[in-house]
């Protein structure tokens, strides 16, 4: 009888929740290894995997091997990257359980977008969130389609961004994906230039610190360190407008804070000023 | 060995118990930089105690002797290569109860003051268990 061939794909994750989520949810045998990376099995009808995850705050080294490439077209780090036998990437996964409130999508962005923007990144990008969550501060239930982000361009792709009924398990959802883009290797569909104008748009008419190509964002907290969401949005607003050709942003800004920008080691602020960006 | 292997050790040598004792787990992860609840340990459940872990002895020891840090927490996990005599004497003189994962072995060392961990580690993850008063 032959027997079938174990193909293997490696996880590699910011952190250990959705492997802990899978010990206590599902029945797939572990294993672990002596460089601390672990594995599931999965058998399909025609296949058997054996899924092997390396979790960044256990073995950086490893993590860094397989992912170094990757990383080095964002900003940030997505949760999930998922990688076949060949090292090639099959897909690119970001989660997140918080409320949709104010700007909570748009500061993730720094990770995915220009990972969907790229056109060296074939795979697929998926943004998972909640359609609707509550916003303790307001004491309001929101809605992820009163974003005008989403209204200008995550509705149009269901692609790129999912947004769970609150009875949808986002960890479920995870593995699913995983488990899709393990069985079917898959390719992003491009964004289109059509798809950037309409985001540029709703970028201009409902960013308030982004007004006639000039961002007056606090690029730095009281306390000297960054102002992520403001960064997050400026590296947005720049991604946007690089890939239209528009002409570079313009910031206003103390000459303190230009300096600290433009000596900053900060993946998200080098980023920013590789898309181009001038000081007002 | 870090405290993310530590805890991933540890949820995967009770996978049984997991469910049954509704078992959750802090992970070191991204960017983390809020405050930890300090009466919450990094593993916890509804019939099991607060469980703080570390990577190391020395961690575990600074944690418990921090009375700013885990005023309620009793129950520590860590990973050593092998048993050390001080290391166990120092957890019987405070009363707090260890589960230690050994590396050389990929098994568990427990000490406590009450059954708890020798009834959530699988029996074939554990290498021997003191229990003392």
């Amino acid at each position: 009888m032959n027997k079938q061939k174990t193909e293997k794909f490696y996880l590699l994750c910011d952190s250990g929740d959705f492997y802990v989520w899978l010990l206590k949810h599902k029945n797939n045998p572990h294993k672990r290894y002596y460089d601390l990376s672990r594995s599931i099995n999965i058998k399909t009808s025609n296949k058997e995997i054996e899924l092997i995850f390396i979790h960044k705050h256990s073995n950086f080294e490893l993590y860094n091997q397989f992912t170094k490439k990757t990383l080095e077209k964002t900003a940030g780090t997505p949760d999930y990257i998922l990688y076949d036998e060949n090292h090639e990437e099959r897909l690119i996964i970001e989660d997140s359980n918080t409320a949709p409130v104010g700007n909570a999508l748009l500061q993730r962005l720094d990770k995915l977008f220009p990972l969907m923007a790229d056109p060296d990144i074939l795979c697929p990008i998926k943004y998972i969130q909640y359609e609707e969550g509550f916003d303790v501060s307001n004491n309001k239930l929101r809605n992820s389609k009163q974003s005008w982000f989403v209204k200008s361009f995550a509705s149009k792709r269901d692609d790129l961004f999912i947004f769970l009924k609150n009875e949808q398990n986002i960890y479920e959802k995870v593995y699913d994906l995983i488990v899709e883009h393990m069985l079917n290797k898959k390719q992003k569909i491009a964004i289109q230039t059509s798809e950037l104008e309409c985001l540029h748009f709703g970028i201009v008419k409902n960013i308030r610190s982004y007004k006639n190509n000039i961002f007056y964002g606090k690029l730095f907290k009281p306390n000297g360190t960054d102002a992520h969401p403001v960064l997050s949005t400026l590296l947005l607003i720049s991604e946007v407008a690089n890939l239209l050709n528009k002409e570079p942003i313009k910031i206003k800004c103390s000459a303190e804070h230009k300096q600290k920008f433009m000596k900053s080691d900060s993946k998200r602020i080098k980023k920013i000023i590789k898309n181009g960006v001038q000081f007002s | 060995m870090k405290e993310t292997d530590v805890i991933l050790n540890f949820l995967e040598d009770c996978r049984d118990c997991l469910v049954k004792n509704n078992i959750v787990a802090e992970l070191p992860a991204g960017t983390w930089v809020g405050s930890k609840n300090r009466n919450n340990g990094d593993i916890r459940g509804e019939s099991i105690p607060s469980i703080e872990v570390k990577a190391t002895f020395n961690e575990a020891k600074k944690d418990f002797e921090n009375i700013n840090k885990n005023y309620h927490i009793k129950h520590y996990i860590y990973a050593s290569n092998n048993i050390k005599e001080h290391e166990i004497n120092f957890w019987k003189e405070n009363k707090v109860s260890v589960a230690i994962y050994l590396t050389s072995q990929d098994k568990w060392f427990i000490f406590e003051t009450e059954k708890m961990f020798i009834n959530i580690i699988n029996q074939n993850k554990i290498y021997y268990e003191i229990l003392g008063q």
